[in-house]
């Protein structure tokens, strides 16, 4: 059943609980002669340079080498950019990407390097519903020393297309990468960022959202390896399953020898609206280093009551009391979101999406 | 004459490894049976000289003596000095959970005496130091400090210095945090534990804690050094009008 | 904490050398190092065993010779299960009185304190060594409630041969993995528990396994039926001297917690520093009743230890209560696994972890929630403490969720000691040593004092002796 090489668990348990690798249902698709043309629109601030080339050698992605050499082969989409030392981007880089009938798919890479001192916004939007869609997409980001970069990922597929997503992270002294993930749908949402904490101080925090309904599979592995002094990571998921979707979602704060006052915090928080749906949870904390100081926590389960009845008594429905509480719980990621129309177009399909699937 | 019970020589402490210095230049001669307070704006450095003098591994002694009892014990781990009779009262005590406070107390003053405790004795005692305490006598078993209210924290501290009974008490700020009434019992834990045999440094904000001590001397901690030291008229000085004017005394 | 009183208690001073003396090997009988179908149906012949027992045993060994080593956890590469000696069974038949048992055997267990602490409050002792039960004994009045407390080989052919045949590794199938199917094969020795239906054992049951032959296995097979409301709690204690090659140990323990009925599971393992531990225990616990492990693990090179509990009745509860100590050259990969099988159950996993001197102390668990498992409630909390930068400590929790009337909640916790509490417990007069061993003892506290007195203040000593010269 799990016979695929992705989404790894750093550190492999029991085979019966399925968790070691992603499941066939969520193995790549099969390379295609012709990927066809990608429906896309790029807008590139002043500030954000085209790089000559793309990185030669980086570290992996959340979801393993395997994945990241497919992207990297069958591309049809390819951005290298580049941020000069010392400059802030004050408008954030926007990657729209449509999967539709003449467009189903989009195979893309992103590379940005970003150096010292500079900061930048990137966001990704990945729209549509093609029959049988593929999305891959790959992000590698190097944040020289000082700067800070923010990479918000918004998937709003429909049911019925299939997403990969590949963030490799290596950080320098000082440098912060900042990830928001929102992922609403599509019938295979796999992603798996992996942040390399190799310099003092480096940071990386990731806020996560996802929404799984009807027969959708969602699988992730997000890794923090922290091997330098005074590092951070704070990594926090949220989200809502229904239907029969099933999940699993791997967390790993890794701490390596050397590691002296690394600091990483993780959290899941999932709803389950359906008796039929599946969460899989392996939160695993690696620890080689005496002076750390790692946390983790995660709540399954359904809506409280308790607060569900306090809601009501003050006159909302049970479909607003519950759309009050998943924002709630979604807000910290959806908060930061760049674009106001985006942040609102999200808002408004994640109550929609909610409401549809109620049951 | 008896030798000093505590003597600071031009003592520099530092912090970190850029060696931040937050003492520098302290002297001060405490003898047995006295009582000194210590005051100053937040930041002089008065908890700093408390740490240090207790041998706290956050700070170094870039500098100078500690000389207590006639032992320099300047580079001595905390429990050396505990053992030849310093007492710290935190200002945050820690939580040890796991511990309780009996067994705690019990197994501390047989590192300090070095001698068995003897059980049915002890216990008498602590029963009776925790009744004048106002303290429930179910704190015993209980965790040391865990789940315990700030009030209950220094009343803690307090205990421990009637059962250890030092030779100097080092009291860091035991009365902030508390109502009227625990000041009231706090002061007279310190009233009942102070004698001639032994001394005590007070770091406080307000003097309720001193009443019904005879105060003998008062020092001012500014700019990481005693600006000046008088009697225990300088308490109501400083409480009724301030740093400023004490250091403009200085100044004159 | 006890330690640290200056009165004399009366359990003696547990000293590591105590464990570490070894009797001369004098086995009366030694299979060749390595597993054939030969060796097994020597095995099956020695023990009498009836013929459903030999073609399980026969069964298993092919289920053993087809499966792969396990691909995750700790790496048993320094078990050669080609040079293990399989079966030892020392120069002694059963004895039901201590004044029976031979010397050098009595000498071992007398300085465990074996008879003493059965004396004191146990109600009946089984002592295995090496791979056959040298003593067992059941006090009268225990007996006289019907409860039944005897080795596996009489169970099998006495009164109870069909609720043994009916019950014997059915919890867990040789097929489970690699070292259930060699026990399958080999196992030798163990207890068989019947407490009847109503019946509460108010004294423990205690078993003692001490592994004396050099590169020996040791497979016993413990089988607890607790009946109706009844309650039995069973005290499992295990220790062996030390010697240069690998020792193995594969032990099975089948607990069948009945209707409203209660058992509490409480181990000490202490075995030498060369020991690959690969035990399986497994409860499957009826409606209303209650499983509780209780499990401290010191000893061992290699441990694979992971009590599971199959909830199978509506109300069902467990709780695991555990801590893992691993200094150098040990890999210690313990922790719980838990099933949902029915409405309303309820799990309690509670776990401390410590590692020091270049040791792994990793904490691995799983819990299922099954579809029709509605308002069950799991909460895991594990913390671990590093004691320098050379050891390790991972954290390898699971959860699979497929019901959505529940609630799960899962905290972990690392961190090291504080070195402002060890300046607090220094200011008061502890040295350093004292101040960590203190602050580690109070760490282990919530596990400790949920263990017999007597291993309670065990555990305490071998705290205090893993925690000796860790300074500096």
């Amino acid at each position: 059943m799990n016979d695929t090489n992705m989404n790894r668990l750093p550190v492999p348990t029991w085979n019966q609980c399925g968790v070691n690798t992603a499941p066939a249902a969520a193995a790549l698709p099969e390379p295609a002669g012709d990927w066809g043309e990608a429906n896309f629109a790029v807008t590139l601030p002043a500030g954000v340079g085209e790089s000559e080339e793309e990185f030669t050698a980086f570290a992996e992605s959340g979801m393993g080498a395997e994945t990241d050499a497919f992207v990297l082969e069958n591309a049809t989409v390819r951005h290298a950019l580049t941020v000069a030392e010392g400059v802030t981007v004050a408008e954030p880089a926007v990657f729209e990407f449509t999967l539709d009938a003449a467009h189903p798919n989009a195979v893309s890479v992103l590379d940005v390097d970003v150096k010292a001192n500079a900061s930048v916004t990137l966001v990704q939007v990945l729209r549509g519903d093609a029959e049988n869609g593929v999305a891959a997409n790959l992000v590698r980001i190097r944040a020289a020393e000082g700067a800070h970069v923010k990479l918000v990922q918004v998937q709003l597929l429909g049911s019925r297309a299939r997403r990969w997503d590949a963030v490799a992270v290596e950080e320098s002294t000082s440098a912060r990468v900042e990830q928001v993930r929102v992922e609403l749908g599509g019938s295979v949402s796999a992603c798996g960022t992996r942040a390399l904490l190799d310099h003092a101080k480096a940071e990386y925090d990731l806020d996560a959202v996802y929404f799984g309904g009807a027969e959708a599979v969602l699988d992730y592995n997000d890794v923090s390896v922290h091997t330098a002094k005074d590092t951070l990571c704070e990594m926090h998921t949220a989200g809502v399953l229904t239907g029969h979707a099933s999940k699993i979602l791997r967390g790993t704060i890794d701490f390596r020898r050397g590691a002296k006052r690394g600091v990483g915090h993780e959290s899941e928080d999932v709803l389950l609206f359906s008796p039929n749906a599946r969460n899989r949870t392996a939160p695993l904390i690696l620890c080689g280093e005496e002076e750390v100081e790692g946390q983790h926590a995660a709540s399954i389960g359904r809506l409280d009551e308790e607060k569900l009845y306090y809601l009501r008594s003050r006159g909302l429905s049970e479909a607003q009391a519950r759309r009050l509480m998943v924002d709630a719980r979604f807000a910290p990621a959806l908060d930061k979101i760049p674009l106001e129309a985006l942040r609102t177009e999200v808002q408004e399909e994640a109550a929609r999406r909610l409401d549809d699937h109620a049951e | 004459m008896s030798s000093p019970l505590l003597e600071v020589k031009d003592l520099q402490v530092t912090v970190g490894e850029e060696q931040k210095v937050l003492l520098n230049g302290l002297n001060l001669t405490i003898n047995a049976g006295e009582t000194h307070v210590l005051m100053g704006h937040n930041g002089a450095g008065k908890s700093t000289l408390m740490s240090a003098l207790m041998g706290d591994p956050r700070y170094t002694v870039t500098r100078g003596q500690i000389i207590f009892n006639g032992q320099d014990v300047t580079h001595e781990p905390a429990d050396v000095r505990a053992r030849a009779g310093m007492f710290l009262s935190f200002q945050t005590p820690e939580e040890i959970p796991g511990i309780t406070l009996e067994n705690f107390l019990r197994t501390a003053q047989n590192a300090i005496t070095g001698k068995p405790v003897k059980v049915f004795a002890f216990r008498k005692e602590l029963a009776q130091q925790m009744e004048a305490l106002g303290m429930d006598p179910a704190y015993a078993d209980r965790y040391l400090n865990v789940g315990f209210s700030g009030g209950e924290k220094k009343k803690s501290e307090i205990l421990q210095l009637l059962m250890l009974k030092p030779k100097l008490a080092l009291l860091d700020e035991t009365d902030s945090g508390l109502d009227v009434d625990a000041v009231k019992t706090v002061a007279q834990g310190v009233k009942a534990y102070h004698n001639e045999t032994n001394a005590l440094i007070i770091i406080t904000h307000n003097a309720k804690i001193l009443e019904g001590l005879k105060v003998d001397y008062v020092h001012v901690l500014d700019d990481a050094h005693i600006v000046r030291t008088g009697g225990d008229e300088l308490v109501n000085e400083i409480i009724e009008e301030g740093f400023h004017a004490v250091k403009e005394d200085e100044a004159k | 904490m006890r330690a640290f009183e200056t009165e004399k208690t009366d359990v003696a001073e547990v000293d590591r050398s105590i464990y570490d003396i070894k009797d001369g090997e004098n086995a009366a009988f030694e299979v060749n190092s390595g597993l054939t179908r030969d060796i097994v149906e020597q095995i099956s012949t020695e023990k009498h065993d009836p013929e459903w027992m030999r073609e399980f045993r026969l069964k298993a060994l092919d289920t053993y010779n087809k499966m792969p080593v396990q691909n995750w956890g700790p790496s048993i590469e320094g078990l050669d299960m080609n040079n293990i000696v399989t079966y030892v069974r020392p120069n002694t038949e059963m004895r039901g009185k201590w004044d029976d048992v031979p010397e050098d055997i009595k000498n071992t267990f007398e300085r465990l304190g074996i008879p003493k602490a059965e004396r004191a409050s146990l109600a009946g002792v089984g002592a295995q060594y090496d791979s056959e039960v040298v003593y067992h004994n059941v006090k009268s009045e225990v007996a006289e409630q019907g409860v039944v407390y005897t080795d596996m080989e009489s169970a099998l052919t006495g009164p109870y041969a069909e609720m043994v045949r009916t019950h014997f590794m059915k919890l867990v199938p040789p097929t489970d993995h690699k070292f259930a199917a060699l026990h399958g094969a080999v196992w030798s020795g163990g207890s068989f528990v019947y407490v009847p239906a109503g019946v509460h054992v108010e004294i423990p049951l205690q078993s003692y396994f001490r592994l004396n032959a050099k590169g020996a296995g040791q497979f016993e097979h413990t089988l607890i039926i607790v009946d109706k409301g009844a309650y039995l709690h069973f005290i499992e204690g295990c220790s062996a001297p030390k010697y240069n090659v690998a020792n193995l140990h594969a032990g099975c323990v089948e607990i069948y917690v009945g209707e409203n009925a209660r058992v509490r599971y409480s181990t000490i393992e202490n075995w030498s520093k060369n020991m690959y531990n690969l035990n399986t225990k497994r409860a499957k616990v009826e409606k209303g009743g209650t499983i509780e492990w209780v499990s401290g693990s010191f000893g061992s090179h290699t441990s694979c230890l992971y009590p599971m509990s199959i909830l199978a009745g509506e109300g069902a509860r467990m709780e695991f209560t555990g801590i893992t100590f691993a200094g150098a050259g040990q890999d210690l990969d313990t922790g719980a696994k838990v099933v949902h099988a029915a409405p309303g159950t309820s799990s309690h996993i509670t776990t401390k972890s410590i590692a020091r001197d270049g040791g792994i102390s990793n904490f691995r668990s799983s819990v299922t929630v099954l579809p029709n498992a509605k308002n069950s409630k799991s909460a895991v909390s594990c913390e671990s403490l590093m004691l320098d930068d050379r050891s390790r400590s991972d954290t390898i929790p699971e959860m699979d969720i497929r019901c959505d009337a529940v609630d799960v909640g899962h905290e972990a916790k690392i961190g090291r000691i504080s070195e402002e509490a060890v300046f607090y417990l220094m200011s008061r007069g502890l040295s350093e040593e004292d101040a960590r061993a203190l602050i580690v003892g109070g760490f282990a506290e919530p596990i400790a004092k949920e263990l017999p007195v007597e291993y309670a203040v065990e555990m305490n000593n071998l705290i205090h002796l893993e925690m000796k010269g860790s300074i500096g």
